[in-house]
């Protein structure tokens, strides 16, 4: 080594800070913990996703058509595990000052209200982001559906993501009940009653085998009405039972998004699309655009990063302005009046206008949860994957937003147009305890009527499309068809029923009170 | 200007919404270290300061004040604001921060305030504590009714007729054993005067007649016992004049019935038949204060202040006077005060109380002509079969007082003193025509 001359000494000590973090950062901890540098370059964005723990399920790159705010609507997917992490985080603290007895419920409700820091905000933060959630997850089901993202091979995600529905649902009621109010106490009271009904296992429903003391719905409250132990068992629910399978449930739906590919699909260019080139045409045409690729870092994680933080915010805004309710101590002899079901139930409370709880509470919502499963398996039309496309897909559109709107209309009655006694409150009119109930009388259609008419519209459903529509039921199997045909008219028979009550008083079509059983 | 590439749009989202969550969660903590009632306890530090001759503290630290008392099953928080309550050198402070007056009988250490006071409790905002909001039941009793509250300790004193003994000033014998003193026999409680008025009034006025309490009495209208119990949505309050409480409702239903209950003439409902009494607020006041000491606060036995010996009273109203040196016409006079007779029948049986759209003229029938249209057992068996009037207008409504059945709740002994006093109404000018027995 040449001899220098002797080094130049510095008038005073002095850090080179550059100097120093390149010793830190090739130091042996420093690489022990950070695998890899953080300068832009197309290594290091596939690390950042390959490397990390929280983001390595997403892919390293995605096909840009995927990210777009109108495909996903806004990530409502992202969105609605983003509350649940939230409510997750918030129950978790909440827990600290709850306590699930009849002595203790609703004081430490007031407690949170009133004496724990952020007490209020918390459980704020807690409700409405629930309520959101279960908009959330009604939103992400549509948008799946609008752009066919249940089709081949992904139908079983889809019937996965029913049941992620299903627990939402079940996540949302069994935390109603906790604050222990009358709100609480009489909406759960609404929702068990439901399961009474239950033919068979429900001591009130038809062809009952079982009594109160041992039904479904026994088993549902720990007891024969709504108190101690219900509350015990639905905080257990709420808390550990429900979130566990959901979490089972939701690491599935989201390795199955994974292993079947996003599904969104590059679209043609405006013009050609105006003259009618189709999608699918267009896309063997141009292999190479589906091709076309994006790094997920930092592109998807930003607008998955700034969506988490709008919702946040609209949460935490929401939550300092409205305070969750809380009314009066439960109290099992008093029942307000109305007494309504959580606004998500409420479409199904405002059914049992037009049918026995049986029906309402028991069938209707049953054949619903399974015919969305089916939805995957009797939709044959490979049109309409990975994009929106209305035009090539009218009877599957058609049906779901009939469907949707009939759900979401029913919520707006339930919520918005019943007062006392259930009856027809416009939101001008007052409340009216005193307004006799029924005040125009219903009749019933007789049997001799009643039995072929109901018969006779679902044979004109089963067997009118195939003859006069030709080609109608090509490339559907015998039980396909059935099926599809059949929960079709299923939906119009409901909405004929809705339609003969409000306009006709019709109360039942088909009636044999001897065994319980009116259609 | 170009649109925003969605770089731009991104970026300023993320700034937007950054700053927006810095913004709220400051003003979470804001609010969290500014609680609306850390400025009572920073004025109440000051006061003390004060009237102690300190310094004025230049730092306060806040803290929630409460009394927890699990065998009344309730938390009360009301000092958080109320500092003053048993420091007697506040005696001349503003409110909240007064001395409450003889804080020693009751120490708020071992009652709390909502057991007396009602309200909730466990609030520390000044509405939400004072009860004045939706779904609680029992706000703040006025001042004038806090007497109603003393029963649900004091349920045996609380109503005695004698005048009360004046106020001394003994602990409470929760905190001490009791000592010689006892609140005996027919010693009324300091501070129940107007329950003891209201009782007058009720038992001169024959309430009982319509009004059961506690399942005895007349079955024509509301146990008054349930009054106080009867949740808030149940009410009507379209034609209340003053806030929106049981305690106004009751005060403006003693002052006029008809108008806060003028019931439904669309639907031929008539107006209540309670009469108007024409009572003074002093009167109305000592009735609501009646009327709400029949709620009863859940207290352990350790409260509850033991029931002096009574002479045995089998009516809640007056007692029957016993012995044969009172005549017969006094003992049936007794039998038709203590049930509630008076109430319909009026004073001396001379009637006028309204009953709508009955045959009877449109009243209930006075009784001091009875002597000659009703031989005795006719009489008696009326008493105690009862009758429905019939309607003077058969379109219009069903008239809402009726004559009870009594022959399960009059003994025999009764029925022929009452009949008796009856008789002895007639007016001795006008002579009897045949018929009388």
């Amino acid at each position: 080594m040449p001899e220098t001359a002797a080094p130049q000494k510095p008038s005073r000590p002095s850090v080179d800070v550059q100097d120093l973090m390149r010793k830190v950062k090739t130091s042996q901890v420093w690489k022990s913990i950070f695998r890899h540098g953080y300068e832009d370059t197309p290594r290091n964005r596939s690390l950042m996703i390959l490397s990390n723990v929280w983001l390595h399920l997403h892919p390293v790159k995605m096909r840009p058509a995927g990210i777009r705010v109108a495909f996903t609507w806004a990530g409502m997917g992202i969105i609605t595990f983003w509350l649940f992490l939230v409510l997750t985080l918030t129950g978790l603290l909440l827990m600290f000052y709850y306590r699930p007895t009849v002595e203790h419920a609703y004081l430490d409700m007031k407690d949170l209200q009133f004496v724990v820091p952020f007490g209020m905000p918390l459980r704020n933060m807690h409700r409405w982001s629930a309520h959101l959630m279960v908009f959330a997850v009604m939103l992400h089901m549509a948008s799946v559906f609008y752009r066919g993202g249940y089709k081949p091979p992904r139908e079983f995600n889809w019937v996965v993501g029913v049941g992620l529905l299903l627990l939402t649902f079940l996540l949302s009621f069994t935390g109603y009940l906790l604050p222990w109010d009358q709100l609480a106490i009489w909406a759960i009271t609404v929702g068990s009653n439901m399961a009474a009904a239950t033919p068979l296992l429900g001591a009130e429903g038809p062809l009952a085998i079982l009594g109160p003391s041992n039904d479904a719905r026994f088993m549902l409250l720990g007891a024969k009405a709504v108190g101690e132990t219900a509350l015990l068992r639905f905080y257990v629910l709420h808390c550990v039972v429900l979130p566990f399978v959901f979490a089972i449930l939701v690491s599935l739906h989201f390795w199955r998004v994974r292993k079947d590919d996003f599904s969104a699909v590059p679209l043609p260019p405006k013009a050609e699309r105006r003259q009618g080139v189709r999608v699918e045409e267009w896309l063997r045409a141009h292999k190479g655009a589906l091709e076309e690729r994006i790094f997920v870092w930092p592109h998807v994680i930003a607008r998955e990063f700034v969506a988490i933080l709008l919702v946040t915010l609209m949460v935490f805004g929401w939550s300092l302005l409205a305070n969750a309710p809380l009314e009066g101590l439960a109290d099992p002899n008093k029942t307000p009046n109305p007494s309504k079901a959580p606004w998500y139930f409420v479409g199904l409370q405002e059914l049992l206008v037009y049918f026995d709880p049986w029906i309402a509470g028991v069938v209707l919502p049953t054949v619903i949860l399974l015919g969305l499963m089916a939805i995957p398996y009797i939709d044959v039309n490979p049109r309409g994957v990975g994009y929106y496309n209305v035009r090539d897909r009218k009877f599957a559109v058609t049906l779901f937003t009939l469907g949707l709107t009939m759900w979401f209309t029913l919520i707006a009655i339930g919520y918005y147009l019943r007062g006392p006694g259930w009856e027809w409150y416009w939101p001008w009119q007052p409340w009216d305890v005193h307004r006799v109930t029924s005040q125009r009388p219903m009749w019933n259609v007789p049997n001799w009527i009643g039995i072929p008419l109901v018969l006779g519209f679902f044979w004109a459903f089963l067997e009118l499309p195939k003859r006069v529509w030709k080609g109608f039921a090509g490339g559907l199997s015998r039980p396909q068809y059935l099926i599809t045909m059949g929960l079709t008219g299923g939906m119009c028979f409901v909405l004929l029923k809705i339609i003969l009550r409000l306009a006709l008083r019709v109360k039942y079509l088909v009636s044999f009170p001897g065994i319980n059983l009116n259609i | 200007m170009a649109r925003a590439t969605s770089r731009q749009v991104l970026i300023r989202l993320f700034f937007a919404s950054t700053v927006g969550l810095v913004l709220l969660l400051a003003v979470t903590i804001w609010r969290q270290l500014h609680p609306a009632w850390g400025p009572y306890q920073v004025a109440y530090a000051k006061l003390l300061a004060r009237t102690t001759g300190q310094r004025p503290p230049w730092f306060t630290p806040l803290e929630v004040k409460q009394i927890h008392l699990p065998q009344l099953g309730r938390t009360d928080r009301c000092t958080t604001c109320h500092l003053g309550v048993d420091n007697p050198k506040m005696a001349d402070a503003p409110q909240p921060f007064r001395t409450h007056p003889d804080y020693l009988i009751h120490p708020v250490e071992a009652f709390g305030c909502t057991v007396c006071h009602g309200g909730q409790g466990m609030a520390v905002t000044k509405q939400d504590a004072h009860g004045f909001v939706k779904h609680w039941e029992r706000p703040l009793l006025p001042k004038p009714l806090l007497a109603a509250s003393c029963a649900s300790c004091h349920e045996a004193q609380a109503h005695l007729t004698t005048p009360p003994a004046p106020l001394t000033l003994t602990p409470s014998p929760i905190l001490s054993p009791p000592g010689g003193e006892e609140r005996g026999e027919g010693v009324g409680l300091a501070g129940t005067e107007r329950l003891v008025r209201g009782k007058q009034l009720f038992d001169r006025l024959g309430c009982i007649g319509c009004h059961a309490v506690r399942g005895w009495g007349g079955p024509i209208s509301t146990d008054l016992a349930t009054v106080a119990y009867k949740p808030l949505d149940e009410f009507d309050f379209r034609y209340v004049r003053g806030p929106h409480t049981a305690v106004a409702w009751n005060l403006e239903h003693f002052k006029e019935p008809q108008r806060v209950n003028p019931g439904d003439p669309a639907n031929h409902v008539p107006p209540t038949p309670m009469p108007n009494y024409q009572f003074t607020e002093e009167e109305a006041t000592d009735l609501t204060a009646l009327v709400f000491s029949y709620w009863r606060e859940e207290v352990p036995s350790k409260y509850r202040v033991a029931a002096a010996p009574l002479t045995p009273d089998p009516s809640p109203s007056l007692p029957l006077p016993s012995g044969e040196r009172d005549g017969v016409r006094e003992r049936g006079r007794a039998v038709f005060q203590k049930y509630g007779c008076v109430g319909c029948h009026g004073i001396e049986g001379r009637g006028g109380m309204k009953n709508y759209n009955a045959s009877t003229g449109g009243e209930v029938p006075p009784l001091t002509y009875v002597a000659q249209g009703l031989t005795n057992d006719q009489l008696k068996a009326l008493i105690r079969e009862g009758r429905y009037p019939t309607k003077a207008d058969p379109r219009g409504p069903t008239p809402p007082l009726w004559m009870p059945t009594w022959k399960d709740k009059l003994s025999p002994e009764e029925l022929d003193d009452v009949v008796e006093y009856l008789v002895s109404l007639y007016p001795s000018e006008m002579t009897l025509a045949a018929g009388g027995s």
